[in-house]
């Protein structure tokens, strides 16, 4: 039937929604399933423009006709709506996914670490692009003191420790300079390394 | 026979705070002005305290984060507080510049009282003040962030408002996130996926379909309350404040689809549905948990 290929697009949907929530990652875009939809929506769309034509044609049973024009009509168009409804959640499900990396990873204050943009499609490289953008803009102005993309676990403690995850060297911070030396350890305050820790250079302990 | 002289001794309670304030006579001893300060304090209830200011936004965090839908923005609020924060920061920032001089003048200088003064000067009130700086940061973060997520999440139902409601509930940023936001979230999906379909079915916001596409805020959903009554905490002159059976002060609520009243006694906790305290939560006699 005809929804059903949409179906699969919404079960591919609910798994990416899982692994969200696991793993904080983002599944390849499924372009030839989302295509292939497109095309059932299409000749859809051709059926009801035949159904229409149809209509205005003169026949002689015209009043038993119309009443199954009429169902035609509207069934096939339900089945559209059916089958855009899956696409938009499919895709606000995704873009909802980019928007929380955005939040999340793509703006340390030095505007590093990219989020891999292989798997998207050209308009969700371009949305992420744009969507990233419009956060920069949103932390500049009377918002700049509090950076609005910082931790959203509440400041427990002033100093922690750290320990290096990763070989580094030098790296420049906001408040000075660490040497970042891998399996080395460090007894920082929090808010100098949490964007350290973001990027996931340290580990706390 | 007991007479009852209460209300004599809190009138002369606040005479002699007064006479204390100008100082003429020495009356007025240590406790009579521990106690008066009490009643005083809460006599002025626009106070634009930072302590008070701390504990408004703490609030309107709470509720923010409990509530399904979008409150309204305390700009006023707001401003004091990023205000008092930058120039918490620059005090901070000035008070460590200060230890760095002294700490390269401490070893040259010889003069003995200068050295004191400068070991009496712990790191411990800087490291409070800083820990606090990032507290108050913290919360101002997660309130704005958390009304970023609604204004995402009800972006359509928001376009119907006009432009004076939204005046009032958005922030002037918030506005513009609103705006531009929608603009490329429209745009990701009219390229890839309305852009296809026939004319009919192309609007984001079709509310004539078999499903609405304007989500609206859950109004019924149910909330955790506590009731605080009237934030001037003058119990007999809010009109919607009545005594029940035990003499205790509550308000009267009707859930409308059970046809049921309840009573909302006060200093109580409750799980209510949204709708119903939506009224008290807006003049702040109800507070969200």
């Amino acid at each position: 039937m005809y929804g059903d290929l949409a179906n699969k697009l919404i079960l591919e949907a609910k798994r990416t929604q899982q692994l969200n929530h696991n793993s904080n990652q983002l599944p390849m875009y499924h372009e030839d399933l989302v295509r292939k939809v497109l095309r059932e929506v299409t000749q859809l769309k051709n059926t009801t423009d035949f159904l229409k034509e149809q209509q205005q044609l003169p026949s002689d049973s015209a009043i038993q006709n119309d009443k199954v024009l009429k169902c035609q009509y509207f069934v096939t168009l339900l089945c559209m709506e059916r089958n855009k409804r899956c696409l938009l959640a499919y895709q606000k499900l995704r873009s909802d996914v980019l928007k929380s990396l955005a939040w999340g990873s793509n703006d340390g204050p030095l505007m590093s670490a990219t989020v891999d943009t292989n798997g998207l499609s050209h308009m969700e490289q371009e949305y992420l692009k744009e969507y990233s953008g419009l956060i920069t803009e949103l932390k500049g102005g009377e918002w700049t003191d509090i950076d609005l993309s910082g931790s959203l676990t509440p400041p427990s403690d002033v100093f922690i420790d750290v320990r290096v995850l990763k070989d580094a060297g030098e790296i420049q911070t906001e408040y000075g300079v660490f040497n970042l030396i891998k399996d080395s350890q460090f007894f920082v305050r929090q808010s100098d390394v949490e964007r350290l820790i973001q990027q996931g250079y340290l580990q706390k302990i | 026979m007991d007479i009852n002289i209460d209300d004599i001794l809190a009138e002369l309670d606040r005479d002699t705070t007064a006479v204390d304030s100008t100082g003429h006579t020495q009356q007025g001893n240590q406790s009579s002005l521990s106690t008066s300060d009490i009643p005083a304090n809460n006599t002025t209830i626009i106070d634009v305290s930072p302590q008070q200011d701390f504990k408004q936004l703490m609030v309107h965090w709470r509720n923010e984060r409990c509530s399904p839908e979008l409150l309204s923005y305390p700009a006023p609020l707001v401003e004091r507080m990023l205000s008092r924060i930058q120039s918490q920061m620059e005090t901070i920032e000035n008070i460590s510049m200060g230890f760095l001089e002294s700490m390269s003048q401490g070893p040259s200088d010889d003069n003995g009282d200068k050295l004191t003064s400068h070991h009496n000067d712990s790191k411990l009130p800087l490291l409070c003040m800083e820990a606090e700086l990032e507290r108050v940061k913290f919360i101002l973060r997660s309130y704005i962030r958390c009304r970023l997520q609604k204004v995402d999440k009800f972006s359509l139902y928001l376009r119907q408002f006009d432009p004076i409601q939204l005046d009032d509930l958005l922030s002037a940023k918030e506005k513009l996130y609103q705006s531009r936001h929608s603009e490329i979230l429209l745009k990701l999906l009219n390229g890839s996926v309305l852009k296809f379909m026939p004319e009919e079915l192309q609007a984001i916001d079709d509310t004539e379909g078999s499903v609405n596409m304007i989500e609206e805020p859950d109004w019924n959903k149910f909330v955790f309350i506590m009731v605080c009554g009237p934030p001037d905490k003058l119990f007999s002159e809010d009109p919607l404040l009545s005594k029940n059976e035990y003499g205790k002060y509550c308000y009267n609520v009707t859930i409308a689809e059970l046809k049921e009243d309840v009573e909302l006694t006060l200093d109580s906790i409750y799980v209510m549905r949204y709708q119903v305290v939506r009224e008290l939560i807006m003049s702040g006699k109800v507070q969200l948990i």
